[in-house]
């Protein structure tokens, strides 16, 4: 088999988003200088998308159509610049498709497996409308955020690699997108974030969990925020952020 | 009093792309009713649950949003890029999630030219399209090796590119 054959295998399993890992980094340094497996990887995408418009057995519901509209009005459009300065990376139709995403796709990702898990999008909201509606919000809430241009994001996980939570940092403001932390006793506890650099976690600031499940909540900053290549979650007792955690909960790094 | 702009069925997705790059909203809803669908039934057909197919395409329409450049028409059509995202966000999402594979239905594509193929070719593609399976797991699941995989997917896409005279 010539190398390029081997090229061309390559092309039509990252148009079917099938490759392996070691195959899927290979191609991606051969593809952007190779014009022959640039049309095979268009080639194969067409055709796959023929494949996909024969499916008619499903429609959206009608309301997906406004909700998609609303949270446009919430997200404003990158500009050129803010775009050039993403990470190039893996391409459906081309090299530039959804560069940097794979880090948001795991972090909307989580927000709807808690949304699917508390809620059950299939059972009992359905005949729920009303809590299903507040549900769609504080979830549309927590999408915006994360989808803000020049957000950084940091999925924190918990010891068993649990995602409880992700804290979206733009603007020197951050907000923690909560998952599964618990409520807290807003008299007498508090969550505070931390930003890991070095040995010693610095407190950023506090925040309050008031509700189970997908909920935004922003953290009363203390300190700057913005160099911290990750970031973790406490639980403490009291008002005030302590000098150091009494016990992390979860913790993540800036972009994955 | 500015009128917003009228849209109609001759409207390219070329020209809706660029009112979307101008901060159109009215050209994003129009994108939407053109491949919306297909896309949820694609996400859909892929994730088996409803809850996961809308926000896969809300998704996906949001990026575009955000970001209209993304799509680059010299690699073709806006269909297939909307539908090769909305494949490759909802098989992220289904890797994620095992219990998703658990109960959904056994992969199997819907289209006329895909029973064509011959079955090894046609299982391939579906386990991996439909499935959302990598090589290595298609090459279990039906017992062969990926490199064998590999060459089935390949003479599988060229049998159809060929049926559909690309």
């Amino acid at each position: 088999m010539s190398e390029h054959t081997d090229y061309e295998e390559l092309a039509v399993g990252w148009a079917l988003h099938s490759l392996e890992p070691d195959d899927e980094e290979r191609f991606a340094e051969h593809l952007p200088g190779c014009g022959q497996c640039r049309r095979s990887v268009d080639e194969a995408t067409a055709a796959l998308g023929r494949l996909a418009q024969g499916i008619v057995d499903a429609k959206p519901p009608v309301e997906l159509r406004a909700r998609l509209l609303s949270a446009a009005a919430e997200i404003p459009q990158e500009t050129e610049r803010e775009a050039e300065q993403r990470q190039p990376g893996r391409s459906a139709g081309g090299e530039s498709w959804l560069p940097g995403r794979r880090w948001l796709v795991v972090a909307v990702a989580a927000i709807v497996a808690v949304a699917v898990g508390m809620a059950g999008w299939n059972g009992v909201l359905r005949h729920d409308r009303s809590r299903q509606a507040a549900l769609a919000d504080r979830y549309q809430q927590a999408v915006t955020q994360l989808t803000r241009p020049g957000a950084r994001l940091a999925t924190l996980q918990d010891s068993d690699g649990n995602a409880v939570a992700t804290v979206a940092a733009r603007n020197g403001k951050a907000s923690v997108v909560t998952l599964t932390l618990p409520t807290n006793d807003r008299q007498r506890t508090t969550y505070v974030l931390w930003g890991l650099k070095s040995a010693k976690p610095t407190p950023l600031g506090t925040f309050d969990v008031l509700r189970d499940g997908v909920d935004v909540r922003s953290v009363k900053l203390a300190a700057a925020l913005d160099h911290y290549p990750e970031f973790a979650v406490s639980r403490e007792t009291g008002r005030a952020a302590p000098r150091k955690p009494s016990t992390v909960l979860a913790s993540g790094s800036v972009g994955t | 009093m500015s009128q917003p702009p009228a849209y109609h069925s001759e409207v390219s997705d070329l020209d809706l792309t660029r009112r979307l790059a101008a901060g159109d909203r009215g050209a994003l809803g129009v994108l939407y009713d053109r491949y919306g669908p297909a896309c949820y039934a694609l996400s859909r057909q892929i994730t088996a649950d409803d809850g996961f197919a809308e926000a896969v395409v809300q998704d996906v329409f949001l990026t575009l949003w955000r970001d209209p450049r993304q799509f680059d028409p010299r690699h073709g059509g806006l269909s297939g890029w909307l539908l090769s995202a909305t494949h490759h966000s909802s098989v992220e999402l289904l890797r994620r999630e095992d219990a998703l594979r658990q109960r959904r239905p056994e992969a199997a594509g819907p289209d006329a030219a895909m029973h064509e193929l011959p079955e090894t070719e046609r299982s391939a593609i579906a386990l991996a399209y439909f499935g959302g399976y990598t090589q290595r797991e298609v090459a279990a699941l039906t017992g062969t090796t990926v490199e064998m995989v590999k060459a089935r997917m390949l003479a599988g896409l060229r049998r159809l590119q060929k049926k559909s005279g690309s």
